[in-house]
């Protein structure tokens, strides 16, 4: 019974620990100089991923401290990205240098921390059943590909098996029911790509029979709704459809190939108003 | 009158005794002192004037310059946010990019290997010839490698469908971003126009509270012009009049000069809004068709796959039963069993396109190699979008619209023609008429400037601070 009780603390203090770890980033990682002074630290979901900003001030100038954070960074192992990101294990990291010292003379930082997700964990996102949303209609049989906060509202992704004609009938209509007002809007358009050759459509009219990424259609459209003033909504529909001589021409009596290529995203910005 | 008279009887009454002789000269020293007094009276009035007008274009003049420079000090704080935001998101769509490319490199690391799992297969079901009583084993390496192949071919369709994701999650983003630093910049500039018109109200609304007026009205004339300034009278008319107890015309107006904003200049980011977001929209198109062609892909060699372990496990059982079939003992049972299982891993053999296993093997390289193609062309395209979000050049903007196809990083700075408020005010009064006949004195202008700009303009330091820079 006490071994049991033993087990179950231990696991339990384990478990808060790795939670703990994982709920603030990791932050020992980044090298900090010796007088900085954490003022505030917060986490934003940012897609897929959690991020965690962490501000502090110190007493250096900000000249001294970026050469500071470029010479140690490296030092314990962080690769330089471009435009002063940093990554290290499946972690990123950025820190921004505040222009302006405070009125104790001192400079302001902000390092920012997140790890990168693996691309199951995005996909993991996926829902056969949407959530209902309360500012929308969602397109009837549609799948949830990822419904994500955005700073200033929502992001919605959906994936149909309709001609993207029914969809952009659809929003149209059914954007009305919720007091939307169509405020711009970008009609149905066609592009036929070579996906592996983008100059091939240009130096030749038929694309060779065997090779399965060629003339495919690319058609997507956009709605803008705007209600109350402020909010607004944007709906982008895009569908890809094997073209003339290309996709087909992989399994000509194969319908599987098609369906499968048949497929409409649906992606919403939802911006209800902006709060900083 | 009197003097006619004098001059009538100077002669006829010599030697009488004339009394009265110092009255035309005494009534010249009173009207000489009249005029004195009378001009006395009109230069006072004329100090006064000059004073209250005088008053009354620096109080204008600096009342003005103090709102506008109050609100020079609000758009600076807006413009910090607006760097705050541009900031943060530029961040989140760093960290998006980073982990799209991410999931690339994936892609083309898993497509190539697939790519060379599906051509070994390829060459063990090439490299074999279909006998019936042999055991196939070419098959069943081939159904490996192809099984391998095709769960690699998977796992590249799913960080390309996870590419798509983030890449809608950035279009969503710049989506939103645009939208907000649109509707703060065009909140700044009504903010602006209003402060502007505020401050001119302000300015005259302190000219005519400080030109003397109150003092110079009755009771009733002065409830009259309390209630114009409280109604907005300054800012609109410019110019208040009265008439005194003897029906005598005053009036007072002024001038304010204070310069609007004529442009701002605007820090955006080095591609347009509708640039970004076409470069975006292409990404998902393309990355959606990818994927699902590797699926596709994924779905045929798994196909392939099963087929040729049918194959080997088919021969297997037909090689086994050969021997007992040939042998007169187990021939009842056996003989079927090895026909069946003969005939079972040729046609898996044929249906499953092992007789074509070239033509299968140039399809899946082709799909893989074209794929890796593909996605590393993403790659371009993503590094491109990413470039485009970084801080550029500045632009000139008059108004909300024409901001409208830019991702703003700030307001980089204002232009105006000038940063000194000007106020001029006139006193229009008559002069003294002393009961006996009016007079008049030319209208008193004052004039005052003073400057707004305070501290560092362009870099939108909070420090607008207005003082008075001259007066005349």
């Amino acid at each position: 019974m006490h071994l049991k009780l033993l087990k179950g603390s231990i696991i339990g203090v384990v478990f808060s620990i790795f939670i703990s770890s994982f709920a603030f980033g990791n932050i020992s990682d980044i090298p900090l100089p010796s007088d900085a002074k954490m003022v505030s630290q917060k986490s934003a979901n940012i897609g897929p991923s959690q991020s965690f900003i962490y501000n502090y001030e110190t007493s250096i100038s900000p000249e001294r401290l970026r050469s500071f954070f470029k010479k140690e960074m490296v030092r314990v192992g962080w690769t330089e990205q471009k435009q002063g990101f940093y990554m290290k294990d499946g972690y990123l990291s950025m820190v921004v240098i505040m222009p302006s010292k405070d009125k104790e003379n001192k400079t302001r930082f902000t390092i920012s921390f997140s790890r990168i997700p693996s691309k199951e964990e995005v996909l993991a996102f996926s829902k056969d059943k949407p959530d209902k949303l309360n500012f929308m209609p969602v397109y009837p049989g549609s799948k949830q590909v990822f419904l994500w906060d955005l700073p200033t509202g929502v992001s919605a992704s959906y994936e149909v098996e309709k001609d993207i004609k029914d969809v952009v009938f659809f929003y149209k209509s059914g954007m009305l029911n919720y007091g939307w007002l169509l405020v711009s809007e970008i009609p149905i358009s066609t592009e036929t790509v070579n996906i592996d050759c983008p100059d091939c459509q240009k130096s030749q009219n038929k694309a060779a029979p065997s090779t399965a990424l060629r003339n495919v259609n690319m058609n997507k459209a956009s709605l803008t709704f705007s209600r109350k003033g402020k909010e607004r909504c944007t709906i982008r529909i895009f569908e890809s459809t094997p073209g003339p001589q290309g996709l087909m021409d992989v399994s000509p009596t194969n319908d599987e190939a098609q369906i499968l290529l048949k497929k409409t995203s649906i992606l919403v910005t939802y911006y209800a108003s902006k709060n900083i | 009158m009197f003097f006619s008279w004098y001059l009538e009887n100077r002669y006829f009454k010599q030697g009488s005794d004339l009394k009265g002789q110092i009255t035309p000269l005494l009534l010249l020293v009173l009207v000489i002192l009249l005029i004195a007094a009378v001009t006395t009276v009109n230069v006072g009035r004329i100090s006064l004037d000059k004073t209250c007008s005088a008053n009354g274009a620096d109080a204008g003049s600096l009342a003005a310059a103090s709102s506008w420079a109050g609100a020079f000090n609000g758009l600076a704080l807006m413009n910090e946010q607006l760097q705050m935001y541009y900031d943060m998101n530029y961040y989140t769509y760093g960290q998006l990019y980073f982990t799209a490319n991410d999931y690339i490199n994936e892609a083309i690391i898993y497509a190539l290997l697939s790519g060379a799992l599906a051509v070994a297969a390829t060459v063990a079901f090439y490299s074999f010839a279909p006998a019936c009583c042999t055991i196939w084993y070419a098959m069943l390496i081939g159904s490996i490698l192809d099984g391998l192949a095709a769960w690699a071919m998977f796992e590249a369709a799913m960080a390309v469908s996870a590419f798509n994701l983030v890449a809608q999650y950035m279009l969503s983003l710049t989506d939103s971003f645009h939208d907000a630093q649109l509707e703060a910049y065009c909140s700044a500039i009504d903010s602006m126009q209003e402060s502007y018109q505020a401050s001119n109200k302000v300015g005259f609304s302190f000219v005519f509270s400080n030109s003397c007026i109150a003092s110079k009205l009755n009771d009733s004339q002065a409830d009259v012009y309390q209630a114009w300034m409280s109604a907005d009278g300054p800012y609109s008319d410019k110019n208040y009049s009265w008439k005194d107890k003897i029906n005598q015309n005053h009036s007072v107006s002024a001038t304010l000069n204070l310069p609007n904003i004529s442009s701002y200049t605007l820090q955006h980011t080095v591609g347009t809004y509708s640039q970004i977001t076409g470069l975006l929209e292409d990404l998902i198109s393309r990355s959606q068709i990818i994927a699902a062609v590797m699926n596709s892909t994924a779905v045929v060699l798994t196909t392939v796959a099963a087929f040729a372990m049918v194959a080997f496990i088919s021969s297997l059982v037909a090689a086994l039963c050969c021997p007992a079939c040939l042998s007169i003992v187990g021939s009842a049972f056996c003989c079927p069993v090895m026909v069946a299982g003969c005939w079972l891993a040729y046609y898996s053999y044929v249906w499953g396109g092992l007789e074509h296993a070239v033509a299968i093997g140039i399809l899946v390289a082709l799909v893989a190699v074209g794929g890796a193609i593909s996605v590393y062309l993403l790659k371009d395209k993503n590094d491109e979008a990413f470039e485009k979000w970084g801080p550029n050049g500045n632009q000139s903007s008059v108004s909300c619209g024409d901001a409208s196809d830019l991702l703003i990083v700030k307001i980089a700075s204002v232009v105006l023609p000038s940063w000194n408020a000007n106020c001029c005010v006139t006193q229009r009064h008559p002069g003294t008429s002393a009961g006996i006949v009016s007079t008049s004195y030319p209208s008193i202008v004052s004039c005052s400037t003073s400057k707004f700009s305070g501290g560092d303009v362009g870099s939108f330091d909070n420090s607008y601070d207005p003082s008075m820079v001259g007066a005349n």
